[in-house]
């Protein structure tokens, strides 16, 4: 569950940990940890208006988890469903391996996310959330196939746009308009185009439906 | 979902590139610290000179400005070196000596992540290794993130790693066009006007390509020729106008 005090956003766990220094308090028998939105850019969009739906049982797929501060707070809100990690970095992958041992529904798989559609290891699944935060040119065209491939019906699926990694010499807003009509044209739905201003810089969240 | 085999393929992977990319890491890892510690010996150095040279400054110059040199010399100098010394005092003298441990120990630690990056640099890539200089080509390779996304890329980018400010300066106001990075760092390239700089960072750029693309996949060693091809290029530039 997420709880809003004093317009802050903290997750709700049954673990005592700490991931990445952020703030930990007790609430009886529960542990609220901070999500702070300039940590991360799912809370910067959710300080924006997004609303994430997510449930206890629902499924997860995350392309792009780092060392796994975003996938920490989504992994405290998904206890019952299995959560899909995906990354490139070896290095920073390395870093998620004391969050395997207190969450054990987490999967982290290492490899390029452009190869993921084609991964035997997730041949027919489904997921309820998909999630792509990648700083990388064609990351519009991995994402229409990634959500094609994997998203449920009624599922959610959002994407974070890095517009300087996009396009260096084009502004902004014309990098945007560019990516959202190609998604768009491949069918799906943007319902929320959220800037991430003062949090991200030049960075776009599209909430996206199929 | 096949949840434990996936979790077991996982820690496999991890382990699977350790062990195969060793070599490069460890160098890349040495080369970082290496250029933190020669930054630190350095300010240091300057610390105890301008302290200590105030009470005898015809050191440095007795020491032909070699910097270690002159660190050890401190150390042994005693009270009746020159006119003006012990007027600073024990204590002060005291902390200087154990800056001056300080530097010689860098030094030390320097000279081994050296010969690590030298090591591991010849089984790793030897041939751009002996094109570039161990340390250059690690220098390459840290920038670009690894050998296999620099043997992908095209020789023209290659030219320009090290110049990525200017470069982005270039498209996005139209400022010039950056001609060499890094390469610029290479002896090769001293004694040329900067036209004829550029002309030979990009034969170079493309020789290195080819270097590359042999450590990566068909493990020849093609590095002499390259040279020779280099030195070749070099005389032809100079001779033209």
């Amino acid at each position: 569950m997420i709880q809003n005090i004093k317009n802050r956003i903290y997750t709700e766990t049954k673990d005592n940990y700490n991931h990445y220094g952020e703030k930990v308090i007790k609430q009886r028998d529960l542990y609220l940890r901070e999500w702070s939105p300039n940590n991360s850019k799912i809370a910067a969009a959710m300080k924006k208006g997004f609303n994430l739906k997510l449930k206890d049982n629902s499924n997860v797929l995350y392309v792009g988890c780092s060392s796994g501060t975003t996938l920490s707070h989504i992994a405290d809100l998904v206890t019952k469903g299995d959560i899909v990690a995906n990354d490139v970095s070896m290095e920073s992958m390395v870093g998620l391996l004391s969050l395997l041992k207190i969450k054990k529904n987490i999967i982290p798989i290492l490899s390029d996310f452009r190869v993921l559609p084609e991964n035997t290891g997730l041949n027919k699944e489904k997921f309820d959330f998909v999630f792509q935060d990648v700083s990388q040119k064609d990351q519009a065209d991995v994402f229409i196939e990634l959500v094609k491939k994997f998203l449920n019906k009624g599922g959610q699926a959002a994407i974070s746009l890095k517009t300087r990694s996009i396009d260096s010499s084009k502004s902004p807003k014309q990098v945007l308009v560019k990516e959202s009509e190609k998604i768009r044209k491949a069918g799906l739905k943007i319902l929320k185009t959220i800037d991430l201003e003062p949090f991200e810089k030049e960075h776009y969240f599209l909430e996206i439906s199929f | 979902m096949n949840k434990e085999s996936l979790q077991k393929q996982f820690v496999k992977d991890l382990n699977t590139y350790l062990s195969k990319n060793k070599d490069v890491i460890n160098a890349v890892k040495a080369l970082e610290v290496l250029n933190y510690l020669t930054i630190q010996s350095n300010s240091i150095f300057d610390y105890v000179y301008k302290w200590h040279s105030l009470e005898y400054p015809e050191l440095y110059g007795s020491c032909s400005k070699d910097n270690s040199k002159y660190i050890k010399a401190v150390l042994e100098s005693n009270k009746k070196d020159s006119i003006i010394s012990g007027s600073l005092g024990p204590d002060a003298i005291e902390s200087i000596k154990s800056l001056c441990n300080l530097f010689l120990d860098f030094e030390k630690n320097s000279k081994k992540l050296r010969t690590i990056i030298e090591k591991s640099a010849k089984t790793a890539y030897p041939n751009i290794s002996t094109l570039l200089g161990p340390i250059l080509a690690t220098k390459f390779i840290s920038q670009v993130g690894s050998l296999e996304r620099l043997s992908k890329m095209p020789s023209s980018s290659l030219q320009l790693i090290g110049a990525e400010s200017a470069l982005f300066k270039h498209l996005k106001f139209g400022k010039k066009c950056p001609k060499y990075g890094f390469l610029y760092l290479h002896p090769i390239m001293q004694g040329l006007s900067n036209k004829q700089k550029g002309k030979l960072s990009r034969y170079f750029a493309g020789r290195i390509e080819l270097a590359v693309r042999a450590d990566m996949y068909t493990k020849n060693d093609i590095s002499e020729s390259l040279l020779k091809d280099l030195e070749k290029k070099k005389v032809e530039i100079k001779n033209s106008k």
